[in-house]
């Protein structure tokens, strides 16, 4: 007995996704750019979050440890509609719809990057710091030059794994109309009626990217690497990595 | 207990009436030690009895609730002046004392050469070509001529020792500061960080050794110092060793030797 695989005898007409190749790139362009300039803040702005959730100062410590919890458990699609539409009519800023997707993506993923900033620097053993510090070396250079080399490489895969991450949460920013993939694909499904080819090219972009990124993350994983002969502690595996979009 | 402390001349480092509690449990209480230039001093006694923690009051990598540690007649604790001016003068502390701890504490993502200059470079502000030069006499000295450009992790533990004395030593130090420096080594190992740390005293170095090697301590120590209970309970020449006056050493020395 035959299985029909196809059984509505759908006609593929896979030539959309030529006729739309700009239209697309056009997007896989603004998704990549919202990603990096999200990644960007985010990666700055959670050192500075993992460095205050470590202050020795217990309210700093517990401010940093509520904004990672409250950031960590909003759901990227409401706090993006939230800021573009409520934040703005409420402030009567006029946010464009760019920033206000930076914005959200930056201040979540800053709160994720933090957790994992923080079990890597907490992995390397304190009498790196101790040494460093009993020759002489002010913290600062010793966090810079003994404590951050050391947990850099550690984190290496999961922040490349957040990074995956914020591209994917990326194709949320579409519902205020910012023209990223997803977004592109969408309009021009509702142009051709063709979901399944148009949708199926903007998974396999998708796709492409994230491996590009876990390509560039194990190489930059072993330059780092080489540097470090060492085995240092693992972090232990709670690191968020990859979640599901909203 | 709270004495204006009274540096006399001879004196390079004085502790005077310090006291430290970690939590509830005062680990060091009203001590007192004053380390000459050139002397030897030997700290032992039963584990957790404060021994690390004194000797890490020394260099204020731990900070003590009250008394005063003075180093070549400046006071560095209780602290004056701002934050940053603080910061500073901890820095220059520091740069003037070395330690040596238990666990090495070799940066692993450096070789040998580098765990030795970057302090160098960093904090004596040494060009690169000069620190190397420096470095590279330093582990000579150790006996790692041949084993500059391995990391750490390439190395044996007494060759890391090694390496670590050799990045203190780089700095020109007035004083050591030796942490516990053989207890995480293999016994074969041992005899070759005893023997770098025997040749740097016989050179004149001041130093300050918690160790249980009491050989060493005997061949070495010019003031033995019996900490126990947070306290100095007994102090003097090798005359602590053969002939310990109170009761607590008597007992320790007859567990230990």
């Amino acid at each position: 007995m035959r299985v029909d695989w196809n059984p509505t005898n759908y006609q593929f007409a896979w030539e959309v996704v030529g006729q739309y190749r700009f239209w697309l790139l056009e997007g896989v362009i603004l998704t990549l750019k919202i990603a990096l300039v999200s990644m960007a803040f985010a990666m700055v702005f959670g050192l500075v979050v993992a460095l205050l959730r470590m202050s020795p100062i217990w309210p700093v410590r517990t401010l940093a440890s509520i904004y990672i919890s409250v950031f960590r458990a909003i759901p990227p699609l409401v706090f993006i509609l939230w800021m573009y539409y409520g934040v703005t009519l409420v402030t009567g800023l006029n946010i464009e719809a760019f920033w206000s997707g930076v914005i959200c993506l930056s201040l979540q993923y800053a709160a994720w990057l933090a957790e994992i900033y923080r079990s890597g620097l907490q992995a390397i053993d304190k009498g790196q710091r101790e040494a460093a510090l009993s020759t002489g070396l002010s913290r600062t250079r010793a966090f810079a030059k003994v404590i951050w080399p050391q947990a850099w490489r550690i984190i290496i895969p999961p922040i490349a794994n957040n990074f995956v991450g914020i591209i994917k949460d990326s194709s949320l920013v579409g519902v205020i109309g910012l023209n990223e993939l997803m977004r592109q694909s969408q309009i021009a499904t509702s142009l051709t009626f063709r979901p399944f080819e148009l949708y199926t090219a903007a998974m396999v972009i998708y796709i492409v990217l994230t491996l590009a990124i876990a390509r560039m993350a194990s190489i930059l994983e072993q330059r780092a690497a080489r540097s470090l002969r060492v085995q240092t502690r693992r972090v232990p595996q709670n690191a968020p990595s990859i979640r599901s979009a909203a | 207990m709270s004495t204006v402390p009274t540096a006399s001349t001879d004196a390079l480092l004085e502790l005077n009436n310090v006291h430290k509690s970690f939590g509830h449990i005062e680990v060091i209480k009203d001590v007192s030690l004053k380390v000459r230039k050139g002397e030897h001093v030997v700290i032992f006694g039963p584990s957790g009895g404060g021994k690390s923690t004194l000797l890490r009051i020394m260099n204020l990598l731990e900070v003590p609730d009250s008394g005063t540690v003075t180093f070549q007649h400046r006071v560095y604790f209780p602290h004056s002046g701002n934050l940053l001016d603080k910061a500073s003068r901890l820095q220059q502390l520091r740069s003037q004392i070395g330690m040596v701890f238990q666990r090495f504490n070799l940066y692993p993502h450096l070789t040998a050469l580098q765990n030795v200059t970057l302090a160098l470079t960093d904090v004596k502000k040494m060009s690169r070509r000069s620190a190397r030069e420096k470095a590279e006499g330093r582990l000579a000295e150790v006996g790692l001529q041949d084993r500059m450009d391995h990391y750490p992790a390439q190395l044996s533990g007494g060759q890391q020792q090694r390496v670590a004395i050799a990045r203190a030593l780089a700095m020109d130090p007035k004083l050591m500061l030796f942490d516990e420096p053989t207890s995480a080594l293999d016994p074969e190992l041992i005899g070759e960080v005893l023997g770098v740390m025997e040749k740097l005293a016989l050179e004149g170095m001041t130093m300050v050794a918690v160790t249980h090697e009491m050989g060493f301590a005997r061949r070495v120590g010019d003031r033995l110092v019996f900490v126990s209970g947070g306290v100095i309970a007994e102090s003097g020449g090798k005359e602590v060793l053969t002939n310990p006056q109170q009761e607590r050493t008597k007992a320790f020395l007859d567990a230990v030797l």
